[in-house]
């Protein structure tokens, strides 16, 4: 029980791992050109929905992607639901639920006569990011632990990892 | 003070000895789309029909926007059947004339820019044009209303999965905002994404009627795979 990481606990390399990884992951929706929708091109959005998860929580969860990604700025305007749920190909009504949760959880806020915007409190941001990583992290460490690996094999195989990474790059 | 779109209460249909409908019951909100799903048979069209008004030897109570049945609900509903229903021997402007006469809400200058995005002319005569051209004309005129309730009777049956897609961002993108859909279909896979309610229809009862993400949130698998284990034959 409590194999539960924070992130303070991790060393860095994994951390960076992890980073990259969130990196990798990032460039190769960015760089998934094959969907004609316009806004989602231009964003990033990934517009193949897992059928099997709430689509709603889906969208709250790519949104909260391009915001820690800076894709979406700190006080950047949102464009109105009717756009989004066109582009997305969801339901007026999904992308309101799905806006209402961002709300929610402080990181768009809407004026009442001017529309909605991603919050300015770059805090916020910094905590979100966070936690994706370490949910990530926990994914990653509980998957690593399963086939079982000890924290310092797991320490030891990522430095050597990265280090291959690194030589790769290089040699490119 | 009833605010649904509209709501259906212990509908009953037989067609002789055979049962359409049993007790069907349920209600649309503002700015659901619900889906009407059920294999070939299950009682979508009957149900459909319905509601418009257009097989009147039924029991049970209709109401849309809170009024009967009527010449007031079709002003409400804007509705695509799953035939060609034009005539055959005018000319488009002279189709959408008449949707301007029938219709309060239809919108002509919207009808002639979505004509326009499906390469139609207003000059071309209905018997000369495809089966899949006279589909799309319907479905301008249908969007091109601003009705308060669409119904869609399998539009996306038989077409190819392209067309399926343009029909389905059609549809998106011209309902009204405040409008509410109701689109009977047997392909799940294609109404997934969109659809934020699902009613299940068997044998002509509804056997399943809930929100479409709190199903896969309870369940955690798709409303497509939901379908397949509650229809399997």
């Amino acid at each position: 029980m409590g194999y539960l990481f924070s992130c303070r606990f991790i060393s860095k390399n994994v951390l960076t791992f992890s980073l990259y990884c969130c990196i990798i992951n990032v460039t190769q929706q960015y760089s998934d050109t094959n969907t004609d929708y316009r806004y989602v091109r231009k964003r990033g959005f990934q517009v193949e929905f897992d059928d099997n998860i709430p689509i709603y929580q889906q969208i709250v969860d790519q949104f909260k992607l391009q915001i820690v990604s800076g894709r979406l700025q700190c006080g950047e305007r949102v464009p109105s639901v009717r756009e989004l749920a066109l582009e997305m190909g969801v339901s007026t009504n999904t992308l309101q639920k799905a806006l209402a949760v961002l709300e929610q959880e402080k990181l768009f806020f809407t004026e009442r006569t001017s529309g909605r915007f991603v919050t300015n409190d770059t805090g916020i941001i910094n905590a979100l990011k966070e936690e994706m990583l370490d949910k990530e992290l926990a994914r990653f460490l509980e998957a690593a632990k399963a086939m079982g690996y000890t924290g310092d094999e797991i320490q030891q195989v990522l430095s050597q990892y990265l280090m291959k990474i690194e030589l790769g790059r290089n040699g490119q | 003070m009833n605010t649904s779109v509209l709501s259906v209460n212990n509908v009953d249909k037989n067609y002789g000895q055979r049962k359409a409908l049993q007790g069907a019951s349920f209600n649309v909100e503002k700015g659901q789309i619900v889906g009407l799903l059920g294999p070939n048979g299950s009682g979508k069209t009957t149900l459909i029909k319905i509601i418009n008004n257009l097989i009147t030897d039924y029991t049970g109570d209709i109401q849309v926007c809170g009024a009967p049945l009527g010449v007031l609900s079709k002003a409400k509903i804007s509705y695509l059947p799953d035939t060609i229903f034009l005539r055959k021997d005018i000319k488009i402007s002279t189709a959408f004339g008449i949707y301007r006469d029938f219709f309060i809400d239809f919108d002509i200058v919207k009808a002639q820019e979505m004509l326009t995005l499906v390469e139609l002319t207003e000059e071309q005569r209905i018997n000369t044009l495809s089966k899949g051209m006279k589909e799309k004309l319907q479905l301008v005129l249908a969007m091109a209303r601003q009705a308060s309730l669409y119904i869609f009777d399998e539009p996306i049956a038989g077409v190819d999965p392209a067309a399926r897609e343009f029909i389905i961002e059609t549809i998106l993108k011209h309902y009204s905002e405040d409008g509410s859909i109701l689109f009977a279909t047997h392909l799940i896979s294609d109404v997934e994404h969109f659809i934020t309610r699902v009613l299940f229809l068997k044998e002509g009862h509804i056997i399943l009627d809930g929100d479409s993400d709190e199903l896969r949130e309870n369940r955690g698998k798709s409303i497509n795979k939901i379908f397949k284990e509650e229809f399997k034959c």
